[in-house]
């Protein structure tokens, strides 16, 4: 068993859930069934402990100041309320990870940023090092963090809170009282769908979780989670993205500002972005139910052209799906690249099985 | 979980149900559970010879991917087409619907080391 639980363990145990280590803690791959709460989540509402994700604050008059060294995005962007997806480069550009950074005031001296379980001690690690006048604070253990997605996410939540959530348009955030405790409330996901995703104080996690499945929502694991981001085509640290793979090659320039100069990996990912990207992420459909794993040889006519960093079954194309790394030899830009294999027929090869797959454009589900 | 005592079992989590000198071969519902949600289930074609312990096939879930292991040596002579079009029958009915393929046995002494129900229940 992994060494670290979520304050919402006991409950995991009690609905049934099938735990797993996941990158030191116990966690629930899946409750009843991946695709029955894949199902909840697309049409209805679902919620996921997402407590193992890494919660750090920073203060101190330097706050904003570290955070625009340390970080791609512009957070001086981000007004009162306002949150927004970014990355830690390394030096020379590779995704050291991927996160997000919460504004609470609009102001200089505090913000908060969520990252990824697996990279939670490094990331800590390498944001101390790129402080200056700020001090970092670990709430990972005192909070607790869910998240609620889905369609009906919205009118599930609204008769627990006073807050006005139509008001949390997307990537906003409001502080106030969620089914009697106090929750700091985002409109930000990781399924394609609507939904928040929700901060309290570790204490009060069972309560929160309880009013949400008394409202009907349905408990979901990171089996669930994992096809709906897939579906999504949202990256995954250690699979699409990587110390090795830089922004430009998974279409995250957007998440880069411009004046690249004043973040750390800023002029690498710059020159490189200008240069030309040598590998692209790109997605595919497989021809058939089979699905292709992490690390299966992407092969086109025969020939090795990259790998796949993450596949999957997909309920809502009834087919396997994956993203893979594929060379770009002619150093195309990532969207020329992804175009002109649209459509390209290819082979996934992992041992002796090979599986037949078509290049489709990404993502593979869009809600309406 | 129940296991029908009227099935022998194997270590691999595969069940045999023994009908003359012909075997169903199935997975167990430990193992369905153990899988999740079942997508896809690769089967030879009807004819293939197989010796006791070869790969005969693979059964796909959301998770992950596992091989099925003939319990028996002899010659596949049918195999569950159902499966293709709807492999979580196998989720729904380890025993009965799910079964995957028959084999006829080359030598039916090869089943008497198989664990019983209750065996193999301990052996969980």
């Amino acid at each position: 068993m992994a060494d670290q639980r979520t304050p919402l363990y006991d409950v995991h145990v009690e609905e049934g859930a099938k735990l797993v280590d996941f990158a030191g803690w116990d966690m629930p791959v899946q409750y009843e069934s991946i695709i029955a709460e894949h199902e909840a989540v697309r049409r209805r509402a679902g919620v996921f402990d997402v407590s193992h994700m890494g919660r750090f604050r920073i203060t101190g008059p330097g706050a904003l100041k570290s955070i625009q060294h340390a970080l791609s995005n512009d957070a001086e962007s981000l007004g009162a309320g306002e949150c927004h997806y970014s990355l830690l480069l390394t030096d020379d550009a590779g995704i050291a990870d991927d996160l997000f950074v919460y504004s609470p005031r609009g102001t200089e001296d505090e913000l908060l940023v969520v990252v990824n379980a697996a990279n939670a001690s490094k990331d800590l690690a390498l944001l101390k090092a790129r402080s200056i006048d700020a001090e970092w604070d670990d709430e990972t253990p005192r909070t607790a963090m869910l998240a609620l997605q889905g369609p009906e996410a919205e009118t599930m939540l609204q008769p627990l809170t006073e807050l006005d959530l139509p008001a949390i348009r997307l990537h906003r955030f409001a502080v106030g009282p969620l089914a009697g405790v106090e929750a700091m409330v985002s409109r930000t996901g990781y399924t394609g769908e609507d939904g928040f995703e929700i901060i309290t104080a570790a204490d009060d996690a069972v309560t929160l979780w309880k009013a949400l499945r008394e409202a009907g929502v349905a408990p979901c694991g990171l089996g669930a989670r994992d096809v709906l981001r897939l579906e999504a085509a949202y990256p995954l640290w250690g699979h699409e993205i990587d110390e090795n793979t830089r922004p430009a090659d998974a279409g995250l320039s957007f998440a880069c500002r411009k004046d690249g100069d004043s973040y750390v990996g800023g002029r690498a990912h710059r020159e490189y972005l200008a240069a030309g990207p040598t590998k692209a992420v790109v997605g595919l459909v497989m021809n058939s139910r089979r699905m292709a794993r992490q690390g299966a040889e992407v092969r086109i006519s025969g020939k090795g052209m990259g790998k796949v960093t993450s596949g999957t079954f997909s309920p809502i194309r009834g087919a396997g799906i994956a993203m893979a790394h594929v060379d770009n030899p002619e150093r195309k830009k990532l969207r020329e690249r992804r175009a002109e294999l649209v459509d390209t027929d290819c082979v996934c090869v992992q041992g002796k099985t090979e599986v037949p797959a078509t290049f489709v454009p990404l993502p593979f589900y869009k809600r309406s | 979980m129940a296991y029908p005592s009227e099935l022998k079992y194997t270590e691999e989590h595969e069940w045999v149900k023994v009908d003359g000198d012909t075997a169903a071969i199935g997975i167990t519902s430990y193992a369905a559970e153990e899988l999740g949600d079942i997508v896809f289930v690769d089967l030879p074609d009807t004819g293939t010879e197989v010796s006791k312990g070869d790969t005969f096939g693979t059964i796909e879930s959301v998770k992950t991917v596992a091989d099925l292991y003939a319990p028996v040596s002899g010659e596949i002579t049918e195999i569950n087409e159902t499966l293709e079009d709807t492999p979580e029958t196998v989720n729904e009915s380890p025993y009965e619907k799910g079964w995957i393929v028959k084999i006829k046995m080359s030598d039916k002494s090869e089943t008497d080391g198989m664990l019983s129900a209750e065996d193999y229940e301990k052996k969980l």
